[in-house]
């Protein structure tokens, strides 16, 4: 992807984290930096790990690149916007009594779904099938769960210029809105796993606890017996699956629950 | 990962089951190894399976049910050899493939460093054969991903 061409909008700093945010278009850098400006520094060095590139062409989508990985895909550029400020807030401190788990989210009407994070790309691509399917994507590269809640926690925004943002993506063609999840608490109802092995099938609550600890990233200093308690409790209300993408639409059947094919 | 027949479960699958630990080579135990499960293990059992959190690594491991009921004998004072004739009684099975399979977890839970072993009593040492390896197909490094599953212990023969 570096062989676009791309304009530097802006370093952003939040939380722990510094990243350099680029568009290929001018007006939509500019309008970013505005947008960004409260979490702006001055640092022009740092990698430019967040790329916005607003589609010149009607069949394509908008993208959202994190480094090499389509981190939002969408013919709404709001939705692409939205996906970077929300990414940018994944990297902020947990509230107090949660944890960001390495894991992408799913919501519907049943409840959130966890997903293995390093499918980003595989899910994101088949988001027209999710959505058909009644599951909302949460755009954020991680998820804040209340373990003792068995809940997904979606955060208010990063605070940004909303007016800025919607300059930047009025520079974009928008063929049709698309829903995103509107911040708050929704109760888990999955949580799926990669099986290495290759293996559908459901987890034990031990298995799943280990493997759910694994998956946390920040608000836990280190595992102990208490946390231990409290996953395993988690699991007497969520289900837990294990999956392998082994055939083309393996993302889709998993976030739906369904088995793969025979 | 999600395998109701595994009986250990570790998680960076980087174990060599009959390898190495800490980088040192360690052999197969005989029979009159007394396995002791190691110091700074917290375990929680749920459903029947073993959670264990190693606090010196926070490693974490999974038992299976069968896994479970046999880390629970392991007391510090029995042998492999009489855990091997309590466990054929109990299941019915050749106490030769008893030994094998036993054998083959204890050197799994060794090489997670989860055991530690006591000396055996000198009289004990006289006369014991060294183990046999495990099967063919169950000692391969790969299977430390939680796939060592002896089938007698997963389906015992009924009585």
């Amino acid at each position: 992807m570096d062989h676009l061409v791309w304009v530097d909008s802006c370093t952003v700093d939040v939380g722990n984290v510094r990243a350099g945010i680029r568009t290929n278009s001018v007006p939509v850098a500019a309008a970013l930096a505005r947008a960004l400006r409260l979490h702006v520094v001055d640092d022009p060095a740092a990698p430019r790990n967040f790329s916005v590139q607003f589609s010149r062409v009607a069949d394509d989508a908008h993208l959202l690149f994190w480094g090499g990985c389509v981190a939002a895909r969408s013919f709404d550029p709001d939705r692409i916007l939205r996906a970077l400020v929300d990414h940018l807030g994944a990297h902020r401190e947990p509230p107090p009594g949660l944890v960001w788990v390495n894991a992408l989210a799913y919501v519907a009407p049943a409840g959130a779904v966890l997903m293995p994070s390093r499918f980003s790309d595989d899910l994101r691509i088949v988001d027209r099938q999710l959505r058909a399917g009644g599951y909302v994507a949460v755009d954020s590269p991680r998820s804040l769960i209340d373990l003792a809640s068995a809940e997904l926690v979606v955060p208010d925004p990063l605070d940004v210029d909303d007016s800025a943002l919607a300059e930047a993506a009025a520079v974009a063609g928008r063929r049709r809105a698309e829903p995103t999840v509107p911040p708050g608490r929704y109760p888990l109802d999955r949580w799926v796993f990669l099986d290495t092995a290759g293996r559908w099938a459901t987890v034990s609550r031990a298995t799943a606890t280990r493997s759910a600890i694994l998956e946390i990233l920040e608000g836990i200093d280190r595992p102990d017996r208490e946390l231990m308690e409290v996953v395993a409790e988690l699991f007497t209300r969520v289900g837990a699956r294990s999956m392998f993408p082994g055939y083309t639409m393996a993302m889709v059947d998993a976030v739906l629950d369904r088995p793969p094919p025979q | 990962m999600a395998d109701d027949h595994e009986h250990i479960h570790e998680d960076h699958g980087h174990g060599h089951a009959h390898a190495h630990v800490h980088g040192a080579e360690l052999e197969p135990v005989d029979g009159s190894f007394v396995p002791q499960p190691a110091a700074g293990l917290v375990g929680l059992e749920l459903d029947g399976e073993l959670l264990l959190l190693d606090q010196r690594t926070d490693r974490l491991h999974v038992l299976d049910a069968l896994g479970t009921v046999i880390w629970n004998v392991f007391d510090g004072d029995v042998t492999v050899d009489e855990l091997t004739g309590d466990l054929a009684d109990a299941f019915g099975a050749p106490a030769e493939t008893v030994r094998t399979d036993l054998g083959g977890l204890v050197d799994a839970l060794r090489a997670a460093d989860l055991l530690e072993g006591t000396e055996p009593p000198a009289h004990q040492l006289v006369g014991t054969e060294p183990a046999d390896p495990p099967p063919s197909g169950t000692t391969d490094p790969s299977d430390m991903d939680g796939l060592w599953r002896p089938d007698y212990l997963v389906n015992p023969p009924a009585p």
